[in-house]
């Protein structure tokens, strides 16, 4: 997200009803903009990371460890470095959720060069270390994805308390001071999908049984109705969205490669999440579940009872399956056409009006049916636009539907392209491993473009598998659903071999398409049916000029996926569990108490700063030969 | 294997086997060294040519056994926007040679100049003699005047030890831009070689090509006969700042081996 401007939130009421103003103004906008960019051609390849980190106070005294409510004081700081030298700094920071968050992405996006590589894992050391000096000594800022006593009792610094009958949230865990208070945006939204929806958003995530885990597992259930007594229960957009990610964007060279990147990036989103699985422990409990996604879908899900099916429809249009936070629903490419088997909710008169203007029948779906979303945050000097400038309604309604994948259309009166955003992955504790995995999606990005390589799988087998990779060890048990042939030039072999079984129609070859894979096999291949995504990747380097540190590099980053995808290293998620059931104050209760989260929260702070060896989470060697710059003799883009 | 059967009665043709990023076989395998993608190559190119092919004779009377449909891509874009390098393996310093191959892939490609070239040559398996500067200055000056045509941009070497490289930059008129060196398995890189790069603007590059890239039994599995590799040449292509490679292929040079003694 860029610098948020200032401005002056509607009331709910005021925001409802410009809903529809928003969804005219904001289709015509991207329009307009379609207009003007579809023919825009030949753009570099440019791209960036986005990691969020949370600021955590020790107090060694107590041996507690509390989320640090700095955020809005170090931004401060950071964006005036910025404002005076916009085009020098090593990195930007930016707001996000949480009072304790903070998310930095390099100073200006990497090159298309393979030397650009080297320079990612320098720059996220340089952001720490940005943010470092302006810590106190008992204070770290960490990437980890979920702060493991979120909503726990007495969970800041300093201390607040939640509010459960005012304010934003009204949460029974989460307190309004833990929500960023620099920019109103944030407790806005969190106000207005409370008010859409008619009640608090509410997440249950299954605890994990140990043997002495008590059902119920807390007192919620008497709180809240909402409540499962089996389950881990969160009440407040804070629980999702107060989470860290690692996302990334790339421009593309014009909008077929978009669409094609948006389409073949949409089946590795799964296996992604599993891979970069990094959060069992929500509000002080070990859970079920390894990851961020159903958490962060279910504490934004603004979608009234009518919508999600539980009342008859009356006062909304739709019943809608997923919450704004989800996997997309459609493929983009006329290639991803045959594989969208879902239902694809729009307004007709959106969609119509979007194909009368030229938008071809993919586009215009997609961009409708982002728009079956009302506003849920609106300022009052953002009402009324020229629609042939700005873009802000389409922007309003892009940027609420949090999706694994984004597709971006350049900003108005930009040098930008057009651009895909890659969002399932969770942030890891170190920078070798946020940077190694960067790399590696970037890098199967080029492999895609260059092989012209075919991931698509039906959208529905997508979502199933979104499904699986959250659960408990999925990188490791979980198989998903994945295509077996991913060329695309059919080489007589294969050919023959069609005909010998009497196949004619090439369609019904594709039933067979897809097979069942865990993600070492994704990953390291399986001998004989699959080659594995890393053998692509080495396939491709094999091919392109690689000098002679950004190949050690790389290959480090590739050694280090390959262990984590064969389970030879833990993924974050398995190690964190495993921290936790080991250490001496776990009562195998699921319990995650003050003492064992200060101890984790100060491991994960040795090893991030490579005080401490891990080798059971990172594999023997992390040293990798990253630089804060490219070789003059390299730079020639 | 009759495979071989309508090369008989050749003694001398070249093989071109396109752009093999479009051969599914070759992409889908994995884990496979610069050798064994280059049998496949060949063998899928002997394969199509088989069922399909014509024998295209050269002006110059050289055979060249080529895939019907390959697709090379590079009419897909402006030719400003590709950087077109090539590799070539020798068996010694031999300037007709690499002459030759340079002549007849710009021929393929159907291109004027390219961006780059690097040659490597052949160790001598017997003894482990270096190659020193004396060894290579005859091709150098071939590179050295396709550069002055203008049909060149950058020259480089690969596999030369660093005292040699260092007497090769000290030498020539036109200073190599790149090296070269195998780095398949280690991160090691001498640091006054990357110092002495460091300072001359030189492209330290890696790849992972063993040093004899067709040794002599896949040849003769392949053609069932013994042939002598005289050149072989890769080219890739690849689109400007983006990481995209959008071809790649080999041109061998083989004949029979009496003619080449």
């Amino acid at each position: 997200m860029g610098l948020l401007t200032e401005g002056s939130p509607l009331s709910w009421e005021e925001t409802k009803k410009n809903a529809q103003h928003v969804r005219e103004h904001g289709i015509t906008q991207f329009i307009n903009l379609y207009k003007k960019l579809r023919d825009r051609e030949g753009d570099i390849l440019k791209w960036g990371d986005e990691v969020e980190y949370i600021i955590v106070k020790f107090l060694d005294d107590k041996q507690q460890c509390k989320v640090s409510l700095r955020s809005h004081e170090l931004l401060t700081i950071l964006n005036q470095k910025e404002l005076e030298d916009p085009t020098g700094v090593n990195s930007l920071w930016r707001p996000e959720y949480g009072s304790y968050m903070i998310e930095g992405t390099p100073g200006k996006p990497y090159g298309g060069l393979l030397a650009h590589f080297n320079i990612v894992e320098a720059n996220m050391r340089n952001r720490r270390k940005e943010v470092t000096e302006l810590l106190n000594s008992d204070e770290a800022i960490l990437s980890i994805t979920s702060f493991p006593r979120l909503g726990s009792e007495d969970f800041t610094y300093p201390p607040t308390k939640p509010t459960p009958d005012q304010g934003a949230t009204r949460s029974l865990f989460f307190p309004d001071e833990a929500i960023y208070n620099g920019h109103p945006r944030f407790k806005t939204l969190s106000r207005n999908i409370r008010m859409r929806r008619g009640e608090k958003v509410a997440i249950n995530l299954p605890v994990f049984r140990d043997k002495n885990t008590k059902i119920p597992v807390d007192d919620s259930y008497k709180h809240s109705k909402a409540a499962l007594k089996d389950h881990v229960y969160m009440d407040a957009m804070g629980f999702g969205m107060g989470c860290c990610c690692l996302q990334l964007t790339f421009q593309a060279c014009n909008i077929t490669e978009a669409r094609t990147l948006y389409d073949q990036l949409t089946p590795l989103c799964p296996i992604m999440l599993a891979f970069t699985a990094a959060s069992p422990l929500y509000r002080g409990f070990v859970t079920d579940v390894d990851c961020r996604w159903n958490v962060i879908s279910h504490s934004v899900d603004c979608r009234t009872e009518e919508e999600r099916g539980l009342k008859p429809l009356n006062e909304n249009k739709f019943v809608i399956n997923k919450s704004r936070y989800d996997s997309i629903d459609s493929y983009l490419s006329p290639q991803g056409e045959k594989y969208n088997d879902i239902p694809l909710l729009y307004n007709e008169e959106d969609y119509k009006k979007l194909v009368d203007n030229g938008i071809d029948h993919l586009l215009a779906g997609h961009i409708a049916h982002l728009f079956i979303r009302d506003t849920v945050s609106l300022f009052s000097e953002k009402v009324h636009q020229n629609d042939e400038e700005d873009s802000d309604h389409f922007e309003n309604i892009q940027s609420t539907n949090w999706q694994t994948m984004r597709f971006k259309p350049p900003p108005p009166h930009s040098t930008i392209g057009w651009r895909v955003e890659f969002r399932p992955c969770e942030a890891q504790i170190t920078d070798f491993e946020n940077a190694a995995i960067v790399c590696f999606v970037v890098l199967l990005t080029r492999v895609i473009l260059s092989y012209q390589l075919n991931f698509l799988i039906p959208i529905s087998k997508v979502d199933e598998n979104m499904q699986k990779a959250q659960k408990r060890n999925a990188a490791r048990e979980e198989k998903f659903w994945f295509r077996r042939d991913i060329t695309t030039h059919v080489s007589p072999p294969a050919a023959a071999e069609c005909c010998r079984a009497g196949t004619t129609n090439w369609d019904i070859k594709e039933c067979d398409m897809f097979g069942q894979m865990t993600v070492n096999e994704i990953i390291n291949g399986k001998p004989g049916e699959f080659p594995g995504l890393i053998s692509l990747i080495n396939n491709y380097l094999s091919g392109m000029d690689v000098d002679a540190d950004t190949h050690c590099t790389i290959q480090q980053y590739l050694k280090f996926i390959q262990r984590r995808a064969s389970g030879e290293i833990l993924t974050t998620a398995s190690w964190i569990r495993k921290y936790v059931t080991e250490h001496p104050d776990y009562r195998n209760d699921s319990v995650v108490s003050e003492k064992i989260n200060y101890d984790l929260m100060k491991t994960i702070n040795a090893i991030q700063k490579g005080d401490k060896y891990c080798p059971l989470l990172l594999g023997a060697s992390t040293m990798s030969k990253t630089k804060d710059s490219v070789p003059s003799a390299l730079n020639e883009c | 294997m009759d495979k071989f059967k309508s090369l008989e009665g050749l003694d001398k043709f070249l093989i071109s086997t396109g752009n093999i990023l479009s051969i599914s076989d070759i992409t889908k395998k994995s884990n496979v060294n610069t050798s064994e993608e280059l049998v496949d190559a060949i063998e899928f190119t002997l394969r199509e040519f088989q069922s399909n092919g014509i024998l295209e004779n050269q002006s110059d009377n050289i055979l060249v056994i080529s895939r019907h449909n390959d697709n090379l891509k590079i009419d897909e874009h402006e030719l400003s926007e590709l950087k077109i390098g090539f590799k070539v393996f020798l068996n010694e310093d031999d300037p007709d040679s690499l002459m030759e191959a340079i002549q007849k892939a710009l021929m393929v490609l159907k291109v004027d100049s390219i961006h780059d070239v690097i040659v490597t040559f052949k160790h001598n398996t017997t003894g482990k003699q270096n190659i020193d500067l004396s060894h290579v200055q005859n091709t150098w000056v071939v590179l050295e005047n396709l550069i002055k045509k203008g049909q060149i941009r950058q020259i480089g070497i690969a596999d030369i030890e660093e005292s040699t490289f260092r007497a090769l930059h000290g030498w020539a008129k036109v200073k190599p831009s790149i090296i070269q060196i195998n780095l398949s398995t280690c991160c090691v890189v001498p640091p006054t070689l990357q110092s002495f790069c460091k300072e001359n603007d030189i492209k330290l590059l890696t790849h992972s090509d063993p040093n004899d890239i067709l040794p002599a039994g896949s040849i003769e599995s392949i053609f069932g006969a013994p042939l002598n590799l005289k050149w072989a040449l890769r080219f890739l292509v690849h689109v400007k700042c983006r990481g995209v490679l959008t071809t790649k292929g080999y041109l061998l040079n083989l004949c029979k081996n009496e003619e080449s003694v």
